[in-house]
């Protein structure tokens, strides 16, 4: 009996020391549970209280502050014409930013391709901008674009003899922020693009060099195609971010004039730490996160997959 | 229940003050050694002024004092948050008074009343104007830290220069100086116009009480939206899309401060304490050519603004917090520090008044400090008001104000600031202002 016990406990020790160790089969499982926490405590319950909280009409400085209201945040969020603006505002303002670094990433990363001397440094000069603080960046170029004493309006002015008034008017303040992003995140797309065209394959390249192709004709028809699953990571990651954006904003025009350059993030802020209306605000983020799976969705599936 | 233990905590509070208040002598030898007290300041020159000489309090106390500062957007934000979760992260609380009202209703700070009472603090050396305005139901939540009014600042020499004798006084002298200025070629007036917290709201309510309006009606009813109303918004509209400098629609209050010390502009309407950093030589390029004037009677009216300190009723330490609160707003800690640092907006008369203040701050030959008395009395007490709503009620308004500046139709921008605030309540002001 007791042979059989010590037996007992010695196979489990045994197994259990495999498991650890990895050397079981089973235990690959192991390593899913750390990952599998975390995620659930930083993504999961985040998600579900922000539910929660969604059908609630919840102000934190009213007394009788929490009272279940079901779906009535939803449809004012859908009927919130401010909302709607800020929808337009981001609508714009990830699309333009978005295209003009696409372009713009892939030429400069074509540039990297080849031998140009001084290649190296470029590459190191290029990430500057990406590992600034967004704070910091957004108060550089409020200065940089000051009416009155920034460097861009003096030589506009010295150039052209006008005025040059970009964050304070509703027509460019958006065009304004477009710029800063760009500056700011090209070389990210850049970089990732460089990263796709260095890993392809010089066999086709050399065939249709022997068929004579143009270089337009080559990018057109090689280069594009096959880089299509580095191009589809880039514009998933700068939507995303894209979409988010607030930081500079909030430093560099306070989404205004007016409303002009609020955003749907921005506009979510102002409910949530302005107004305190947590409830409302939760509804907005859940509306936004709704729109940021389906877009992604979209280009992963319609893209990514079909890539392979 | 809440009476109850608002009634206990009160109950709890005297008793140890009362404690406390036979114990003075030894609290400065050291009754709250090893204790730390967390406050949560803005970021402001006589907050500096004050942290300089912190360690006065350390020593006479034993306790050690973490002051953290931030702009005046942020520490709004932050503090409604640490208040709202019931945290004690910060024991003493510094708030706009627009803001008294929120907090105190909700049970966010302490009465000071309680401590006043409990030691009969003497309260009536404070300009009373900002003591109510940090009051609500009666009772007084936060003392006031500073206090200020606006005024209208100009530049002498520019004045001289397009031909005008002294100040605005009325609506019309001020246009025709407007046109006068403009003539010679400068940028005649400017002021904060850009819509974050405390920016062009701040400055367009003196314009819009200035015309006759007012924020409710006779039966409490919002009314932001009224002829007067947009009387007031064009004429503030009108003078900073035809007077002002270039980008003046993004300019918070320190770009106004900034172009008016480098003589970039003629005409300001801001805070009194500006006057401070205007004639400061390390600063400024315009020492001694400012001239100080109340507000252009017809145009606008003079601010009530003012920053109090209270005590977050879920911190631990109260006592120390009303002993570092008495501390930084006694008399003999308000006159050093206004006269070793920047500090033009005390708030105690006794300070105002004495000589070394006087002294001091006798900028364009002791006038600046006639008009601050004259522009403090003459400011209504709901220059902007005291509600709970006053977070979305003031973003709405600075939308609609900077929408209107930016060329959208005046009417139908305060319009649809009223539609945003329908839900303000007009119970709300009544309880709290009639």
């Amino acid at each position: 009996m007791q042979n059989i016990k010590n037996k007992n406990a010695s196979e489990w020790r045994r197994k259990l020391v495999r498991f650890v160790t990895l050397e079981d089969s089973k235990s690959w499982k192991l390593l899913f549970y750390p990952g599998r926490w975390i995620l659930l405590l930083l993504t999961m319950v985040p998600t579900v209280y922000a539910l929660w909280l969604s059908l609630y009409s919840y102000n934190l400085a009213k007394a009788n502050r929490r009272e279940f209201v079901f779906l009535k945040n939803f449809a004012d969020v859908l009927t919130d014409s401010r909302f709607w603006g800020a929808f337009s505002v981001t609508a714009k303002f990830t699309i333009c930013s978005l295209l003009i670094e696409l372009v713009l990433g892939m030429l400069i990363a074509h540039c990297l391709t080849k031998k140009i001397y001084g290649k190296e440094l470029v590459q190191i000069i290029i990430i500057l901008p990406m590992i600034m603080t967004p704070v910091v960046v957004g108060l550089i170029w409020k200065m940089f674009y000051d009416a009155e004493f920034g460097i861009i309006s003096y030589y506009f002015q010295a150039l052209t003899g006008g005025s040059l008034n970009i964050l304070g008017n509703s027509s460019t303040s958006l065009l304004g922020l477009i710029i800063v992003d760009v500056w700011e995140w090209t070389p990210y797309v850049a970089l990732i693009l460089l990263a796709g065209m260095q890993a392809l394959p010089a066999e086709p390249y050399e065939a249709v060099q022997v068929d004579g192709a143009t270089g337009f004709q080559t990018f057109r028809y090689l280069t594009l195609p096959l880089l299509k699953p580095s191009i589809s990571v880039a514009v998933m990651f700068r939507f995303m971010d894209l979409f988010k954006w607030m930081d500079t904003i909030y430093i560099m025009t306070g989404g205004g004039p007016g409303t002009s350059t609020e955003t749907l993030s921005y506009y979510a802020y102002m409910n949530n730490f302005k107004f305190l209306e947590v409830g409302y605000a939760a509804a907005m983020c859940l509306v936004m996160l709704v729109v940021v799976l389906i877009i992604c969705n979209t280009i992963g599936k319609k893209v990514l997959l079909k890539g392979e | 229940m809440k009476k109850k233990l608002s009634l206990v905590l009160a109950a709890g509070m005297l008793m140890s003050s009362f404690m406390f208040s036979a114990n003075v002598q030894a609290a400065e030898t050291g009754d709250f050694s090893g204790m730390t007290l967390n406050v949560i300041m803005q970021d402001h020159s006589a907050v500096t002024s004050v942290i300089e000489v912190k360690d006065e309090f350390e020593k006479a106390t034993g306790a050690s004092v973490n002051i953290e500062t931030l702009p005046q957007s942020e520490v709004i934000s932050k503090t409604q948050l640490t208040l709202s979760s019931q945290s004690s992260d910060y024991d003493v609380v510094m708030f706009d008074h627009k803001y008294t009202t929120q907090f105190a209703e909700a049970g966010w700070i302490v009465p000071l009343s309680d401590f006043i009472d409990a030691e009969d603090y003497d309260t009536s050396d404070f300009m009373q104007g900002f003591v109510s305005a940090l009051s609500y139901n009666d009772k007084v939540y936060g003392l006031p830290f500073y206090g200020e009014s606006t005024m209208l600042m100009y530049n002498k020499e520019m004045f001289e220069a397009a031909g005008i004798d002294g100040a605005p006084k009325t609506a019309e002298e001020f246009w025709t100086a407007c046109e006068k200025l403009k003539e010679a070629g400068y940028n005649a007036f400017a002021c904060r116009a850009n819509r974050d917290e405390g920016q062009n709201v701040y400055i367009w309510t003196g314009f819009f009480l200035g015309a006759g309006a007012d924020w409710f009606d006779a039966d409490g009813k919002l009314s932001i939206n009224t002829p007067e109303a947009v009387a007031g918004t064009e004429a503030f509209i009108n003078a900073l899309q035809n007077y002002s400098i270039n980008g003046v629609e993004s300019y918070n209050w320190d770009n106004v401060q900034l172009a008016f010390q480098q003589g970039s502009i003629a005409m300001a309407i801001d805070a009194t304490n500006f006057a401070a950093r205007l004639e400061d030589e390390s600063q400024s390029t315009v020492v001694g050519k400012v001239g100080y004037s109340v507000v252009p009677e017809g145009l606008s009216v003079p601010s009530t603004s003012t920053w109090g300190l209270g005590i977050n009723s879920a911190s631990k330490n109260q006592e120390l917090a009303w002993e570092f609160i008495k501390w930084c707003l006694g008399e003999d800690i308000m006159l050093k520090t206004s006269i070793d640092g920047l500090r033009a907006d005390v708030t105690r008369s006794s300070v105002m008044n004495s000589e070394e203040y006087t002294t001091k701050y006798a900028y364009e030959d002791g006038n600046w400090i006639k008009v601050v008395i004259d522009s403090m009395n003459a400011a209504p007490a709901d220059y902007e008001p005291r509600i709970t709503d006053w977070s979305s009620l003031g973003d709405s308004v600075a939308t609609a104000v900077s929408k209107a500046l930016d060329g959208d139709d005046i009417q139908s921008s305060l319009d649809a600031a009223q539609e945003e605030s329908s839900d303000i309540t007009d119970d709300a002001y009544i309880a709290i202002n009639r």
